[in-house]
This record gives structure tokens, C-alpha cells and sequence, in this order.
């Protein structure tokens, strides 16, 4: 389910189709040439005379017909992706990878729809910890030129996460200082983004001094910029300071952790929180 | 932006909307007289004919391309609304309001977008004004932009403390099929609505799903969402999930700046509940 064979394969067969430039207004011109010649001498296309004076509202009919149609058409893709994204919202993976591995099966025209799609898809692949298959997603989308700023930024984010996962952790520093460079511009939830990248990066190569050096810039940085998300930096710093004998503070950043995402959210995303389980009370969801 | 100014381009959209009626009705009517006197009159006056058939093309095509150039602008006009610069916005989509245009949908989007800056600039008579106006129109095509303008103007109306109206508004959206984001700007509309009027059970109904929501928005948003959700379990007497809402809401935002922007509303949650503090840590 979704390897990196079928997510090549979908990032091959949702590239827009190949048009030959500059050939569509000949045609166009062309098509008029002979639709003309033919309501003026309809006889010279064996046509008899009558289809000279019906063929303009045959015409416009076709022409509604096919409008018609093509709206329609339109309307429905338009209601299958923003289902689609709806589900990776709502994390509904399994309708969200259904949904996308059909969109993305065959080309998709709008550039700017299939990379939010491959973007969910990622997201879905994330989720079931392929992260090898979400490499070669935010691989191919940072290699495209006409990705918009947001979700290249969206991408080298995955990226980075996906690498750090992976253990390719040269490569995964050399990707956050580089984002890290570029935050200072940033809107606030890049920055934030960012921030949790490096918070995780700290994490993974032990520099949990740095986690307590950080921590309450931090925590106003994700609470700002993260929403609900920001459980999830509570969390890792929660880790930190747990692996440095920290427990008062841990035990606070593990409950503020809790009461903004479910346990069994923070482990499946970080494994690493299992150990914070069996220390720290969770703050029970009442709902 | 002052309710003069939304007053004075009111009446010039209305005036061009009714301008733009008559301009198709025109051409429609010119188009099909010419077909109709073609087969009708002798060669000579056949080119006369054509020759006024041509020119309401032209006049038509022209115009067209103005009103092309006036939808960049509004389409401008809403991506620096969107970016928060809301007086370099007003400008452009001024331009696309006071222009003639045949298309409708033009002085339909500016309109639209007119009342979102608006709204983000504090003057929520104007834009309910202008809300009102778009509602009145026949949207067609661009129904589903319908939905938008309705929250923007139960919002408004609700800054005004008209609950009622307010309800209103609300109404047009039962029914409509609404996509998650505009769920999303719904939710924290519609709690402070239900509270306002004393509708307390029906906030709290769905309430899993509505936290779900509340989840998904940005930092502000969310915070004043789980504090009116937090409110309204309070007045339900939930009171585990109340106040385990108002420590989520804390957690998000400045509780404090929360309940001082709508004291009315939120007045019952400025004490933190008993027993918020974590728990110490178990040994081993």
C-alpha cells in the first residue's frame, strides 16, 4: 500500500499532459476556415442546401451542449478534490488516500490542485509511516518550477521530517539550516514550522540543552503559529526535559502535551513519547 | 472606509447593475432584429445590417475587455485583502465598482469583496450594506459565493448586537451545502450566536465534532471557539468537558484578552476552575 512504486507511478500519471505549443489556435483557425466554406457552399461538402440556414443553430447547440458538459465536468472534479482534501484535514487516511490515489491516477491539468494533492498524499503516506514514499512525494514537488511558495515551503518541511525519520541526518541538518536562514521573513506559522522541525532535530540527535535553553520562546512561537498543532511541540519538549532530569517541567509541558492532542496522536506521530506514557499522568479527554 | 463611502458606491453598483441589464437586453435585441432583417430587406440595405450588427460587436467586445480588466482588479483587490492590506485593496476594488461593465459578475465579486474589507476594517455597517446588496442580486453562476457573504454578514450584525438579524442570516445557510472551510469561519459565528440569543443546547450539540473543527482553525479562532464551546457546557452544566475546553482555550490564546473582547458573552469564564493543575509524576 502505497510503496514507492505506486507513488512514482501516480506522480507520473498525474503530470498534465504534454500540448504542442502554439498548434491549438491553427486548428481553431482552421476548424472556423471550413465550418465557414460549408454553411456558405454547403454543396461542394455534400451536404444538401437546407444545411446552410440550420447549420448556425446546430451550432449553438453544440456548442451549449458541450459547455454544458464541460461545466459539469468541471463541478465534479471540483467536488472530488475538495472532498479529498477535506479527508486529509479531517485525518480520515483511509477515504483520503482512496480519494487522492484516484485523482492523481490519471493527468491533472491544474498544477497548482495536483501539488496540493500530492501534498495530501504525503500526508497520508506520513500517517502510515512510509516515509520513504513521502521522500520521493516532496522530492518531485520541490523539483517542479511551477509549485507555488506555500507548498514548496510545505514540501521542504516534509522533507526535512521525512529525512530525519529516514536517519539521513547530514542531509537533514544541511535541509533546516537552510529553511532556519530563510524564516526570519516568514509568516508566523512558517516560523513555527520551522521550529518544530529544529525542536525535532534536537530531540533525535540528543541536544536536549538546547530544548531547555528554548523552551518558552518556544512555546509561544507554537501556540501562535501551531494552534492545536503546538501539543505536538509540547510534547517533544516535554521529552527533553525528561532526559535531563527535569520532571516538574516535564510533567507540565506532557499535560499542556495531552490536553491539545490525544496520547495515542503524539506516540503514533513520535514513537520516541512512548517512554513519557509510563511517567507523566495524560490529561483525560472528557469528550 | 466610512458608511458614506459604502453608501455612495451602493448606489453607483446598483445603478450599474441595472446599466449592465439593459446593455445585454441591447445587444440581444440588436443581434436578433439584424438576423431576423437580413432575410428581410434587399442587398443594399443588408449591409446596413451588418454594418450595425458589427458595431454592437465591437461595442460589445470592447466593453467585454474592460470588464476583463476590471475583474483583475477586483481579483488584485482580493489578494491584498488576503495578504491584510486592506486600504491598497479598498482602492483597486473601488476601480472595478465605479467602472460600467456588461459583465455582472465583475461588479458582483467586487462587491463581495468590498464587504470583506469591510469587515476587516471595523466598519460592519458598511458591510453589512453591502452584503444586503449582493444577497438582493441573482447570482447565478456565482451562488456558491452566496454562502461567504452570509457569514460575513451574520458576523457583522452580531459586532452590531443585532441577535435577531443575526439569526437571519443564519437561516439562508440551513440547507446549503457548505465546504469545510466555510464549516470552519461558521463555527465560531454560529456558537456566539446561539449563545447571544440564549440558545445554550443547541451550541453543545455535536459537540465532539464541533471541537473537531474548532481543532482545524488558526490560533485566535480557535481559542475564542473552545472558550465559547467552554461557555456553553458551563451554562449546560457539562462541566467536565467545560472546563476541559477553557484549559484548551487557555492553552491556544489569552483567555483573559478572550473574555474581555466579548464580556457579555463569555463573562461566566474568567475564573479558572478548581483542580487545572497537573498532576505530579508517578515513580519509576
Amino acid at each position: 500500500m502505497l510503496s514507492p512504486q505506486v507513488i512514482e507511478d501516480l506522480i507520473a500519471r498525474s503530470q498534465p499532459r504534454r500540448r504542442l505549443p502554439g498548434l491549438r489556435l491553427p486548428l481553431y483557425v482552421l476548424g472556423g476556415i471550413v465550418i465557414g466554406v460549408a454553411l456558405a457552399q454547403p454543396g461542394s461538402f455534400g451536404l444538401p442546401a437546407a444545411a446552410g440556414d440550420l447549420a448556425p443553430l446546430v451550432l449553438v447547440v453544440i456548442v451549449l451542449v458541450l459547455g454544458r458538459a464541460e461545466l459539469g465536468r468541471h463541478l465534479h472534479q471540483k467536488r472530488d478534490w475538495s472532498r479529498a482534501y477535506e479527508a486529509v484535514l479531517l485525518e480520515e487516511w483511509s477515504a483520503a488516500s482512496r480519494r487522492l490515489e484516484a485523482l492523481l491516477s490519471r493527468p491533472v491539468s491544474n498544477r497548482v490542485l495536483r501539488a496540493q494533492g500530492l501534498l495530501g498524499l504525503a500526508a497520508v503516506t506520513d500517517h502510515y509511516g512510509r516515509y520513504d514514499s513521502s521522500r520521493l512525494i516532496y522530492q518531485a514537488l520541490l523539483a517542479e518550477e511551477t509549485v507555488q511558495p506555500v507548498q514548496r515551503h510545505a514540501a521542504a518541511v516534509g522533507l526535512a521530517a521525512a529525512m530525519l525519520r529516514n536517519d539521513e541526518l547530514t542531509d537533514a541538518v544541511s535541509l533546516i539550516d537552510r529553511l532556519a536562514r530563510s524564516a526570519d521573513d516568514a509568516p508566523l506559522p512558517w516560523k513555527a514550522q520551522i521550529e518544530l522541525l529544529r525542536l525535532f532535530r534536537e530531540v533525535v540527535m540528543g541536544q536536549y540543552d538546547d530544548i531547555l535553553e528554548h523552551t518558552e520562546q518556544r512555546r509561544h512561537l507554537f501556540r501562535d503559529g501551531l494552534s492545536t498543532r503546538s501539543g505536538y511541540g509540547y510534547a517533544l519538549m516535554a521529552l527533553g526535559h525528561h532526559r535531563r532530569g527535569r520532571s516538574d517541567s516535564a510533567t507540565r509541558l506532557w499535560h499542556d502535551a495531552t490536553v491539545l492532542v490525544p496520547v495515542s496522536k503524539l506516540v503514533h506521530r513520535f514513537p520516541a513519547l512512548e517512554e513519557l506514557t509510563r511517567r507523566y499522568p495524560a490529561r483525560e479527554t472528557p469528550l | 472606509m466610512t458608511e458614506d463611502t459604502v453608501a455612495e458606491w451602493l448606489a453607483r453598483f446598483h445603478r450599474h447593475m441595472r446599466a449592465a441589464a439593459v446593455l445585454r437586453w441591447a445587444f440581444v435585441v440588436v443581434m436578433i432584429t439584424g438576423c431576423v432583417a437580413f432575410y428581410q430587406v434587399g442587398p443594399t440595405a443588408q449591409l446596413g445590417v451588418l454594418a450595425v450588427m458589427g458595431l454592437a460587436t465591437v461595442a460589445w467586445v470592447v466593453l467585454g475587455v474592460r470588464g476583463v480588466r476590471l475583474a483583475g482588479a477586483a481579483r488584485l483587490g482580493a489578494m491584498l485583502l488576503e495578504a491584510g492590506r486592506i486600504d491598497e485593496a479598498q482602492q483597486h476594488l473601488a476601480r472595478a465598482l465605479r467602472a460600467v461593465t456588461p459583465l455582472r459578475s465583475v461588479k458582483l465579486l467586487a462587491c463581495h469583496q468590498m464587504a470583506v474589507a469591510a469587515h476587516a476594517s471595523r466598519c460592519y455597517r458598511g458591510a453589512v450594506a453591502l452584503c444586503r446588496a449582493l444577497l438582493g442580486e441573482r447570482l447565478g453562476a456565482m451562488k456558491s459565493m452566496a454562502n461567504a457573504t452570509r457569514l460575513i454578514l451574520a458576523d457583522s450584525l452580531l459586532m452590531l448586537d443585532d441577535v435577531r438579524a443575526a439569526g437571519l442570516a443564519l437561516d439562508g445557510l440551513s440547507g446549503a451545502r457548505l465546504s469545510l472551510a466555510d464549516r470552519m469561519v461558521l463555527l465560531p459565528i454560529e456558537l456566539r450566536y446561539h449563545l447571544a440569543a440564549g440558545l445554550e443546547d443547541r451550541a453543545v450539540e455535536s459537540l465532539p465534532h464541533k471541537v473537531r473543527l474548532a481543532e482545524l482553525l488558526d490560533a485566535p479562532d480557535a481559542a475564542l471557539a473552545h472558550a465559547l464551546l467552554a461557555e456553553a457546557c458551563r451554562r449546560n452544566q457539562l462541566t467536565p468537558q467545560g472546563d476541559y475546553l477553557r484549559e484548551r482555550a487557555a492553552l491556544l490564546g489569552d483567555l483573559d484578552a478572550i473574555v474581555a473582547g466579548h464580556p457579555a458573552l463569555l463573562g461566566g469564564l474568567g475564573s479558572p476552575p478548581a483542580g487545572t493543575e497537573p498532576p505530579t509524576p508517578t515513580e519509576g
